[in-house]
């Protein structure tokens, strides 16, 4: 579950080095909660055989 | 042909400039001068520059008059004045990002602007953006929100990210302005503002020396006041550029002799499912427009993208990535200078997981073949630009139709798409709201085929007047 105490936890081990102002935490949590729902969304694609788009295909 | 020359000059477009000072009919010191005294005037208000090159500009407007009275080949925009969006590295000049600490000289002009000097173009400045183009609404805290010129009592959103070059080609101040899109922010400001806004296809102009959002999604294009100066700033900017490794190897046509081809025939998509999530006045504008093009000879059908209801998944998670990752240096040194705003979205880009990011990506390859299927059947799609004019800066949600959306879902939300799949985009100027407001709509071609909706847009312009009105507030 995205909470405020779990993302601070996850800042703490992976990027201490990149606070986030105190004040930022209140609008930060539920953006946190529609990005991860917006990327969900993609679990409904049949991804299986699907390899990552690159940035170069369009030239070929 | 121009009445009073030095009252008329701020609205001529870049190939009428140029033509006029190939011909000698203009001095580019005097269209120099008129636009800058225009921004003297104006742009306290408008906000749409940053940084304003007088001396420089004037120094070589000065250069381009004497090429024009010694008989010199000229190239396709000598003497025309043009502006870009402070992303574009400029030699000499700070590439501020719309932020506070970026400070530093860039030691050389970027492609583009390099490209635009070479066709003869003269650089009038930098102009206004939301903060490292991080945002649809245009809103920049530390130099202030550029104003919409639509609306001389309401600061109305410019749109974003390009708000500056939206509000300065819209209000006379540049007749083109160079913008950046990663969701939006060509043709959002476009739509806004009532300009035309060109997304060329991903890989057709160079992103060297332009300041990133997201590697996967950014294009360069401009911001003008009718298609044919789209054509000719694209028939100048684009090509290969060993600088940027995503740039295409394929010949530039000539854009702007492809004009003058016909349309009858063409087979035109219309995205249904945009235009039914689109305000009544921009269904009626986009039906009229539709209208429009079956007259002129077009087959208009109605067409469906099951695939794109998947866009703003795959988009922020791919944005979200990139844009963090490209700032994360920043952040250490100067997360307190960032706008709250923009801050707060880096900040949460660093939530994402690595396999969010690659599922992103797998996901923008079923999109676009989704597309690429649909350009098979037509040669081109139509849709809103956006579901609404220009709500007012402050809005915190707006109304379409029956519902409510936040702003920045709702501007982004027929744009994103063709950031994911890269198919070129021009959007243009289709009708006025109730309230003056100017309504927009986007043709959206196959890969590298730029002609074809840019010769439909033209023969859309040649037979409507949306692009002659000028904005009261200029």
């Amino acid at each position: 579950m995205v909470t405020r105490e779990t993302l601070e936890r996850v800042v703490q081990a992976l990027s201490p080095d990149i606070p986030v102002p105190p004040e930022d935490w209140e609008a930060i949590v539920p953006q946190v909660r529609r990005m991860l729902e917006a990327v969900r969304t993609l679990d409904e694609l049949p991804l299986d055989e699907v390899e990552p788009a690159s940035l170069y295909e369009l030239e070929r | 042909m121009w009445g009073d020359p030095m009252n008329d000059l701020h609205w001529l477009g870049v190939m009428d400039l140029a033509g006029a000072i190939a011909a000698k009919k203009l001095s580019p010191v005097e269209v120099v001068s008129a636009h800058l005294a225009r921004i003297g005037a104006l742009d306290d208000r408008l906000r749409s520059y940053l940084a304003v090159f007088a001396d420089t500009a004037l120094a070589a407007a000065r250069a381009a008059e004497v090429a024009v009275t010694a008989g010199r080949p000229l190239g396709p925009l000598h003497g025309v004045p043009v502006a870009v969006k402070d992303l574009y590295a400029v030699k000499g000049s700070p590439t501020t990002g719309g932020s506070r600490f970026l400070k530093e000289p860039a030691p050389a002009d970027c492609t583009v602007v390099a490209r635009l000097r070479a066709a003869g173009a003269i650089i009038l400045g930098k102009l206004n953006l939301h903060e490292f183009a991080y945002g649809p609404e245009g809103i920049n805290l530390h130099y202030g929100t550029s104003w919409n010129p639509w609306d001389a009592t309401t600061h109305r959103m410019p749109g974003g990210s390009s708000s500056g070059a939206g509000v300065a080609v819209a209000a006379g101040l540049a007749p083109m302005g160079m913008g950046s899109d990663t969701g939006g922010s060509i043709r959002i400001p476009a739509a806004c503002c009532g300009t035309v806004g060109l997304k060329p296809t991903y890989g057709r102009v160079s992103r060297a020396g332009v300041l990133p959002l997201s590697w996967s999604l950014d294009h360069a294009g401009p911001l003008t006041r009718s298609v044919a100066d789209a054509a000719v700033t694209l028939a100048a900017i684009a090509g290969r550029d060993p600088a940027d490794p995503s740039s295409a190897a394929r010949p530039v046509p000539d854009y702007v002799a492809g004009l003058a081809g016909p349309v009858r025939g063409l087979r035109v998509g219309l995205l249904r499912e945009y235009v039914e999530g689109s305000d009544p006045e921009v269904q009626a504008a986009v039906g009229a427009a539709a209208k429009a093009l079956e007259d002129l000879g077009c087959r208009v059908e109605e067409v469906a993208i099951p695939a794109a209801r998947y866009a703003p998944g795959a988009s922020t998670a791919i944005l979200a990535a990139e844009a963090t990752a490209y700032h994360e240096p920043l952040l250490r040194r100067h997360a307190a200078e960032y706008a709250p705003d923009v801050r707060r979205r880096l900040l949460v880009g660093r939530f994402l997981t690595a396999t969010d990011y690659v599922r992103g990506q797998r996901a923008r390859r079923l999109i676009r073949d989704d597309a690429e299927a649909v350009l098979r059947r037509v040669d081109c799609l139509l849709a809103p630009t956006l579901p609404i004019p220009a709500p007012p800066l402050t809005a915190t949600e707006v109304r379409i139709g029956g519902r409510t959306e936040s702003p920045r879902v709702a501007l982004t939300a027929f744009t994103r798409l063709f950031n994911l799949t890269g198919h070129p985009v021009v959007a243009l100027p289709c009708g006025f709201s109730r309230e003056g407001l100017p309504l927009s709509l986007q043709l959206v071609g196959r890969a590298f085929d730029e002609e074809t909706i840019l010769r439909l847009a033209h023969a859309y312009e040649g037979a409507t007047e949306w692009h002659r009105r000028r904005p009261p507030a200029a």
